[in-house]
């Protein structure tokens, strides 16, 4: 299992190589220049070239680029462009508001989908399971920002029961998780209902009922356990993704996460602090999927077996 | 089994319940910290009039960094506006360059000023301002690209005493004054920078408010200077701004009680504001001269043609395109001046005449021709882009629109020759100098239109060096007439109201022209 881990670990070098390199050209390839963006408007070409030259931005660009990564080696992600301040800095800031809304959607997901999921797939073709898929076509068809607005209009403006923004206190995570979460409910319930139709047709469970075991312990102790597989797949990506920062979340519920934070620099072409943050994101996406691959491992004893080999 | 399932149901609704019950029954969240409060009057001798402890601003546009010299950003220099000063500012009532932190100047020669500072100035930290302060920001200046041009101006610095100083500059410049009004040039503490580290250094200033915290993306909140010797020691204990992104958001916070004004309202929202009971629509002519323009030296296209550029100016209806840009909230421009300006002249310009430019276009045979046009894809230049093409289509001339990112449009218009026209705006620093230089002078670094003309080159020098206020005045009014309506590298449309949200009893909200808003004086009576 350790090697396994360590295995992992030593994959995610190149892909982070490659990351940071689509991204480094393809935000130099990009129409548009910090420099010019952020020099007063009256700057003259001088002053302008001086901007320049002060933000590491001379050279050419394999030049920056070997400079970049001779640094990223050492752990340094360089100096925000707009910000003048170091990037790692500037991403850990933003990161914890980022991890809160992440986790506390991902419970609002699993508060929604798992029942749901399960529901349906015990009442199979009721109208029960109807409405369950109704909900999460719902969930997953709506647009996040629309559904966003909608809540804040009821719940804050009309009912005054949350706040509309930011991120002050319990209350104001609560109207974005419910938005976030329930287009991942959406998904989620999907892959729980089809998962636990597989699973709770197989003879194993009939013996179980047939010893008179209770139908509560024949679903949650063996067949969502069974089940749990492909669940953990989603959660796990569901998960990364939600790390990588929702924008349209961020943006309509003024919550200070990664998301808006690496918009921001695409928009304003910092190319240090746009890299910086996707490279952040592809660590940790990766880091969420080898849990995910552990937690295979103890649902699922036959692929722990694996590992060890 | 369906009775597993209903429960599970019942529990779910029990939770959100639970949720929703423990909210505030008042919900307007403590944006900033939590034990601070929402409409708490202020402790007011008996009989005294009583003011909201706490102002909270929305701005759309994120603060980064309270270092004066580290942005130009007016989301960052609308804050450090509040916490720190400059040696002169524009006195917004005027339209006047007047001294802030300086009490007076004499210019000596165009190329030697005389400054003195105003007496017992206390910083946040509790020291007085001194010449010092004055020679330290600017020896911190010469290293930050966003004011070293400034300071290279300087020849040599002399301090005569702890409130006089005298500059001799490497060229004569009759609005020298002018310089110490850049907001990257705060005056900052020299004692606080041989005290502090640097990052609480920055944040010392001379302002009536104090930074108290900052929390990236979400706020930053200010306190009030009590000791403040400069202004007033504001009736507001608390500023802060709050950032929120989405127009409608602000909106809602603003109508919800949860902010009390917010800048950069969306249009769709003015009538609402202007119209609600509790609610108020601040406006101000901004400073941003909105215009259509010509590349002059894309020789292969009929552009460069001045007559061309003639019958365009008589071809716009620009009250339509204000109408449909910014819903009438701009006002007209016959000059390619600003209004606001020193030195502006109310010239005639070129009025909109459908028939003249009709004949104009077609002594030229420009029907059917098409011609490209960029520029951002901001909503208002959308929408002028949008107007002008149809105005354009009645000529029979076809404009075709290429929308793209501000960044990718300057890279296009600072790189591309084959541009023919393209659609921007230029807000201009606050003396008549700044508005030709730049955009205007063949060596400026924003003339996209590529005007190579030597007279004019000699007329914005010569403006520039000239003591006599009446022979300037005529200097720029030539200026104006020439650009304006005889070579036309812009058709100059309108300059755009600028926008505020309030609630009705906030007041000290001003809108500038120059998008550095100031909040000093913010504050709301409730009793």
């Amino acid at each position: 299992m350790i090697r396994y881990i360590l295995k992992r670990f030593l994959m995610m070098l190149p892909v982070l190589l490659a990351v940071s390199f689509v991204v480094y050209f393809l935000m130099d390839l990009a129409p548009g220049d910090i420099v010019s963006m952020m020099a007063p408007q009256d700057a003259t070409e001088a002053e302008i070239e001086m901007m320049r030259e002060e933000m590491g931005l001379g050279g050419t660009l394999p030049q920056r680029y070997l400079r970049y990564m001779v640094n990223l080696l050492k752990g340094d992600l360089g100096d925000s462009l707009s910000m003048k301040r170091p990037v790692k800095d500037v991403f850990f800031e933003r990161f914890p508001a980022t991890l809160k809304l992440a986790f506390a959607s991902i419970i609002v997901a699993m508060i929604i989908s798992i029942p749901l999921g399960i529901a349906a797939a015990t009442n199979h073709r009721s109208w029960l399971d109807g409405a369950s898929m109704i909900t999460a076509m719902l969930g997953l068809s709506m647009p996040s920002f629309w559904l966003g607005l909608l809540l804040i209009i009821l719940f804050s403006l009309k009912l005054g029961w949350f706040p509309s923004g930011g991120s002050s206190g319990i209350t104001s995570i609560i109207l974005p998780a419910i938005t976030l979460g329930a287009g991942q409910a959406g998904n989620l319930t999907r892959i729980t209902r089809s998962s636990m139709l597989e699973v709770i047709r197989q003879d194993y469970l009939r013996t179980a009922r047939a010893k008179g075991v209770s139908e509560n312990k024949v679903i949650y102790k063996h067949a969502l356990k069974n089940a749990l597989i492909p669940i953990i797949t989603i959660f796990g990506s569901t998960l990364g993704n939600a790390l990588g920062g929702a924008v349209a979340i961020e943006t309509v519920f003024s919550w200070p996460g990664v998301g808006r934070l690496t918009v921001s620099a695409i928009n304003t072409r910092d190319m240090t602090l746009a890299t910086g943050c996707i490279i952040m994101f592809t660590i940790f996406l990766t880091l969420t999927m080898l849990i995910v691959d552990i937690a295979y491992a103890y649902a699922d004893p036959r692929i722990k077996a694996q590992y060890s080999k | 089994m369906k009775n597993v399932n209903i429960r599970i149901l019942i529990c779910l609704l029990l939770v959100i319940v639970l949720f929703a019950g423990c909210t505030d029954a008042n919900n307007k969240p403590a944006d900033a910290d939590p034990k601070q409060g929402t409409e708490t009057p202020q402790e007011q001798p008996s009989g005294g009039t009583q003011y909201k402890k706490e102002i909270i601003i929305a701005m759309a546009d994120e603060f980064t960094t309270i270092d004066p010299m580290e942005t130009t950003a007016e989301s960052n220099q609308i804050v450090q506006d509040c916490t720190h000063d400059l040696l002169t500012d524009t006195n917004l009532a005027t339209m006047q360059n007047e001294g802030e932190l300086v009490e007076s100047w004499e210019m000596v020669a165009p190329d030697h000023w005389k400054f003195k500072l105003k007496e017992n100035v206390k910083f946040h930290d509790g020291t007085i301002l001194d010449v010092d302060d004055v020679i330290f920001t600017f020896e911190r200046g010469e290293q930050k690209s966003t004011t070293s041009a400034y300071i290279a101006k300087i020849k040599e610095f002399i301090k005569i005493d702890d409130l006089n100083f005298e500059v001799k500059l490497n060229n004569g410049d009759v609005d020298f004054n002018y310089v110490f009004a850049a907001n990257s040039l705060a005056i900052l503490s020299k004692e606080a920078f041989e005290s502090m580290p640097e990052e609480e250094a920055v944040k010392i200033g001379t302002g009536p408010w104090k930074f108290e915290k900052f929390v990236p993306g979400d706020y930053v909140s200010l306190v009030r200077f009590e000791e403040c010797t400069l202004y007033d020691v504001p009736n507001t204990e608390r500023l802060v701004f709050r950032m929120i992104p989405e127009a409608s958001s602000r909106m809602i916070a603003l109508e919800n009680g949860e902010v009390d004004a917010i800048m950069s309202p969306s249009a769709t929202d003015y009538n609402r504001l202007a119209e609600s009971s509790n609610l108020k629509l601040i406006t101000e002519t901004g400073r941003g001269q909105h215009y259509i323009a010509f590349n002059l030296s894309n020789t292969d296209s009929i552009v460069s043609n001045p007559e061309f550029r003639e019958a365009v100016a008589y071809a716009i209806n620009k009250e339509e395109m204000v109408m449909a840009a910014w819903d009438g909230y701009a006002q007209v421009s016959t000059s390619i001046m600003c209004r606001d300006m020193e030195y502006y002249a109310d010239i005639d310009g070129i009025p909109y005449d459908a028939e003249k430019a009709k004949d104009m276009f077609k002594e030229l045979n420009a029907e059917g021709l098409t011609i490209n046009l960029i520029t951002s894809d901001a909503a208002h230049r959308v929408k002028m882009a949008e107007n002008f093409q149809a105005q354009m289509s009645k000529y029979g001339i076809n404009i075709k629109v290429e929308f793209m990112q501000q960044a990718a449009l300057t890279e296009r218009l600072e790189s591309d020759k084959s541009v023919e026209m393209f659609a921007l705006s230029w807000t201009p620093g606050k003396n008549a100098d700044y508005m030709f230089r730049n955009p205007i002078h063949s060596a400026g670094g924003r003339n996209y239109a590529y005007i190579n003309d030597p007279e004019i080159d000699a007329l914005i020098d010569a403006a520039a060096g000239e003591v006599d206020k009446a022979k300037r005045a005529d200097m720029y009014e030539e200026l104006q007439v020439r650009l304006t309506t005889e070579i036309i590298p812009w058709v100059p449309i309108a300059q755009a109201t600028l926008t505020m949200g309030a609630d009705n009893d906030v007041t000290g909200l001003v809108l500038h022209p120059g998008l550095v808003h100031q909040f000093k004086t913010a504050q709301k009576i409730i009793n």
